[in-house]
């Protein structure tokens, strides 16, 4: 099973979210046509830990992610350090927003894990080892009667967890997640939540979640960071969400946050 | 080889096996229709199909810039016009992220226009008609040769980056950390719609060349479970289609192309009704 294989991938000692191996932001910058999204910032991803980045919208949460992605140009510098060296990019794992499946598509999930992960040919015989593999990264999202559905017939949250599955192999340093529950219900997120919450520990990895829904991920986050622009509060999420700045920055939503931190079941008291 | 392939239709009990132009019909259609069922698999799956429909109509622009140029043979200048138009087309997209359906739109109305412009001059646009309706029973075996280059083509095309365009289908994001872009495979992929439609045009007429693309590839979506049933289906469809749409066209006296997207659209309704049978029945 992946997880004996893959858990002291980075020869950590510690088991929780530890310094030594981490993703780490610089210094950056995005700007568009000059106008700055982003402005100067830096933290670290540790390794193990769940960080959500928060923030009113067109405050730049995506345009970091887009720019760890490597797929918009940014100032400063993004890269990985580890007991094994410095400097190298980490190994990214993406799972999207949203994707433009069409529903009477006929690409099945076992389809969909093949090519993602570079399988030359749908068509091809696909081998035993190879089935088998798909069938254990599903079965860590507890998608494995997922299999032969059709991606266009699944809901909202299954989907979601194949994506994600797709995203963990090779095993990712560092797990980027864009606003994943946007098309998920209540109980598809919760279960979602914990399948990353999980991931984390298991295989030693940085997941990074831009989310809107503050209310949801608090309890299950490590660190949170409000950004807009630039960096206006950082630490574990009760830190942030009593933070004066918090208040601030998300102005119009507050009220309705408070309300859904105060219910008993997120067991967070302002 | 095309020896060989004369003697074994040859022994068919059919009246039609007795002519040659039957026999080099039968076997363009067998080279040509797996191309269509292929390429239809990614025409449709990409959201292509308005895509490949103007560069159907582009072959009477191409047409026309040849006889204006002095060609005997206008094949090459259609070509041409075909690709640059599709690579035109893609950079368009690419860069203005306007809707595809009004970029393409603006093309298709463009093109066809011109190409009636130029080969009306003088009112000897009959002459033409032949690329309106197509004519597969003059396929010469010279021809053959150049469409069973144009299926290894298609197949290597397919094999290399079919996967590709299926997963930049779901989401383009999911291929980011690829060394290529979705970009440049699309613009590829046009080239060889563009190849595969001048390329057979001439058999086929241009009036319905786009539902050779369309119909197999829709009628395999309706009962596939995985990319692989997808791809064998849409070809099996397309054969078999293309065969009997032949034959039929033979007795019947129809023009050929026309016969064989009937015989296809025969088979999509088929399906959906089975469908919609076993859905109100509940098997």
């Amino acid at each position: 099973m992946l997880s004996v294989k893959n858990k002291n991938r980075h020869n950590c000692s510690i088991d929780g979210p530890c310094d030594n191996c981490c993703t780490y932001i610089e210094g950056v910058s995005v700007s568009y046509g000059g106008l700055k999204a982003v402005d100067n910032i830096d933290f670290r991803f540790s390794c193990g830990e769940l960080t959500a980045i928060i923030g009113p919208n067109g405050g730049g949460k995506s345009s970091v992610l887009k720019a760890i992605l490597g797929d918009i140009d940014y100032q400063g510098s993004i890269g990985f350090c580890s007991t094994s060296g410095n400097g190298k990019k980490p190994r990214i794992g993406y799972v999207p927003q949203k994707v433009s499946i069409q529903p009477d598509s006929p690409i099945s999930v076992l389809d969909l894990m093949l090519l993602s992960q570079g399988h030359l040919s749908a068509w091809m015989h696909v081998s035993k080892k190879k089935k088998k593999e798909m069938m254990d990264l599903l079965t860590i999202v507890s998608s494995e009667n997922l299999v032969r559905r059709r991606v266009g017939e699944l809901s909202g949250g299954e989907l979601q967890r194949v994506l994600l599955a797709c995203s963990l192999n090779p095993l990712p340093d560092l797990l980027l997640l864009d606003e994943p529950v946007s098309a998920v219900d209540v109980k598809g997120m919760e279960a979602f939540y914990e399948i990353i919450c999980n991931l984390r520990k298991a295989f030693h990895m940085s997941i990074v979640l831009v989310t809107h829904d503050i209310g949801a991920i608090a309890p299950h986050a490590d660190k949170m960071i409000l950004i807009n622009k630039k960096i206006f509060a950082i630490g574990d999420p009760m830190h942030v969400l009593k933070h004066p700045e918090f208040r601030k920055q998300m102005g119009s939503v507050y009220p309705f946050f408070t309300n859904v931190l105060k219910d008993k079941h997120y067991g967070i008291k302002l | 080889m095309i020896e060989l392939w004369y003697s074994i239709i040859g022994l068919l009990p059919f009246t039609w096996v007795s002519y040659e132009f039957m026999k080099n019909a039968l076997l363009a259609v067998i080279i040509v229709t797996p191309c269509f069922g292929l390429v239809g698999t990614m025409v449709v799956g990409n959201r292509m199909a308005f895509f490949s429909d103007v560069i159907g109509h582009s072959a009477l622009t191409g047409i026309a810039i040849g006889v204006i140029l002095g060609f005997t043979d206008v094949r090459p200048v259609m070509i041409i016009f075909a690709v640059i138009l599709s690579v035109s087309i893609n950079i368009i997209l690419e860069k203005t992220k306007a809707s595809s359906d009004t970029v393409i739109g603006v093309f298709s109305a463009s093109t066809v226009a011109l190409g009636v412009a130029l080969l009306s001059r003088g009112g000897s646009f009959n002459k033409y008609s032949v690329f309106l309706i197509g004519d597969i029973l003059s396929v010469t075996r010279m021809e053959i040769f150049y469409l069973v280059l144009l299926l290894a083509g298609v197949v290597l095309f397919w094999i290399f980056f079919g996967s590709y365009l299926a997963l930049i289908s779901v989401e383009p994001s999911l291929a980011y950390d690829r060394a290529i872009s979705p970009f440049v495979v699309k613009t590829l992929f046009s080239i060889l719609v563009a190849l595969v439609v001048i390329l057979s045009i001439r058999w086929v007429g241009l009036l319905i060349i786009n539902s050779l693309f369309i119909l197999p590839a829709a009628s395999a979506r309706l009962v596939s479970g995985s990319l692989k049933d997808y791809y064998f289906r849409s070809m099996y469809i397309s054969m078999l289609s293309g065969i009997s749409g032949l034959i039929i066209s033979f007795y019947t006296g129809s023009a050929c192309g026309a016969t064989i997207v009937l015989c296809s659209a025969a088979v999509y309704i088929s399906i959906l009704v089975v469908k919609g049978l076993r859905r109100s029945a509940g098997w």
